[in-house]
């Protein structure tokens, strides 16, 4: 497995204290997370979040992101301050390194079921982070390219990653897990690629509308009897 | 949300909060979530692409996100109609 993006703890600590102006007691991995790698900051202060983005990472968009997290913040939004950097970036690079600094939360987690009180704060959550940018430009709308995906080529991608844990030779239980699910997906397709609307349609429509445009006959905004677009039937 | 085997339930508080708190809006978006939830779960190839293709080194989340993932577009493509009218309901309640 590669792991270009490794760091070490020194390295981290270094670098809290030169570009954040805080000195960490400890740095310790928090063993969560699916993009990037996160750590705990300990100082004799308050305790920090530390977000370490791969190489891979588009700093442009991982920036705007800090941004609007902020910005949900100012509005009210219970999400943790992002701790700029002494020279007021909310998100620092050196080229090799790029980390931005929270607020810690104790006892939060990700990747857990939440309990039905969680959920319901993170409803009412996401209702106000989305009521609050309802008129904020997207950097980029991919839910065009979300909603017109070919069925065949991303099967074919599905296969690629099959064939690469294969050519591993099941190095561990990960890549037999990921084949499971690969697996999985590839019987899930058909169904997700029949919920899909048509591209034509996109030049000109919201995605909600697309779905329903599928029928002709269908008007919008869909009375309750039409509302269920056809080629969910099939 | 999925994990759970009252998960309808669940998705339906989760909908009705969610309006609540963002009344405007349009009721197609809130019913068609779960159309744009399905076809993004089972399309997306997040974190493989970089795991394996890219250079992030293994995350302890990914594994069971995978699976979560799986789990959650199964479940919605098994139950979209029920799903997606539940929804248009919570929508119609969000002033209650």
């Amino acid at each position: 497995m590669r792991s270009d993006d490794s760091v070490t703890v020194g390295q981290l600590v270094d670098a809290v204290a030169g570009q954040f102006g805080t000195k960490a007691h400890s740095v310790s991995r928090i063993a969560r997370g699916t993009g990037t790698g996160n750590w705990l900051v300990r100082t004799a202060g308050p305790d920090y979040f530390l977000k370490q983005f791969p190489k891979s990472a588009n700093p442009t968009a991982e920036a705007a992101a800090l941004m609007l997290s902020q910005a949900a913040r100012t509005a009210g939004v219970p999400v943790p301050l992002v701790i700029p950097s002494v020279d007021g970036k909310l998100l620092w690079s050196n080229g090799e390194l790029t980390l931005a600094v929270f607020e810690y939360i104790p006892g939060t987690t990700s990747g857990l079921p939440l309990s039905r009180s969680q959920m319901a704060r993170a409803a009412q959550s996401l209702g106000q982070i989305h009521a609050c940018f309802r008129r904020q430009p997207g950097l980029r709308d991919i839910a065009a390219k979300w909603l017109a995906f070919s069925a065949q080529r991303k099967r074919a991608v599905f296969r690629r990653y099959l064939a690469t844990t294969e050519r591993r030779g099941y190095q561990d239980g990960f890549d037999r897990h990921v084949a499971t699910l690969l697996h999985r997906r590839l019987d899930l397709l058909p169904k997700a690629a029949t919920t899909a609307p048509g591209t034509s349609f996109f030049e000109r429509a919201s995605w909600p509308e697309l779905l329903i445009s599928r029928r002709r006959s269908c008007s919008y905004p869909p009375s309750r009897s039409a509302r269920r677009p056809s080629i969910l039937k099939r | 949300m999925t994990a759970s085997p009252r998960w309808m339930d669940r998705a339906l508080t989760f909908a009705t909060k969610y309006c609540r708190a963002n009344p405007a809006i349009r009721q197609s978006d809130v019913q068609f979530a779960p159309h744009g939830w399905a076809i993004q779960l089972v399309r997306s190839d997040y974190g493989l692409r970089q795991l394996y293709f890219g250079a992030i080194s293994r995350q302890a989340g990914l594994g069971g996100f995978w699976g979560q993932r799986c789990e959650t577009a199964n479940l919605i493509l098994n139950n979209l109609d029920k799903v997606a009218d539940g929804f248009a309901e919570a929508w119609e309640r969000r002033n209650a």
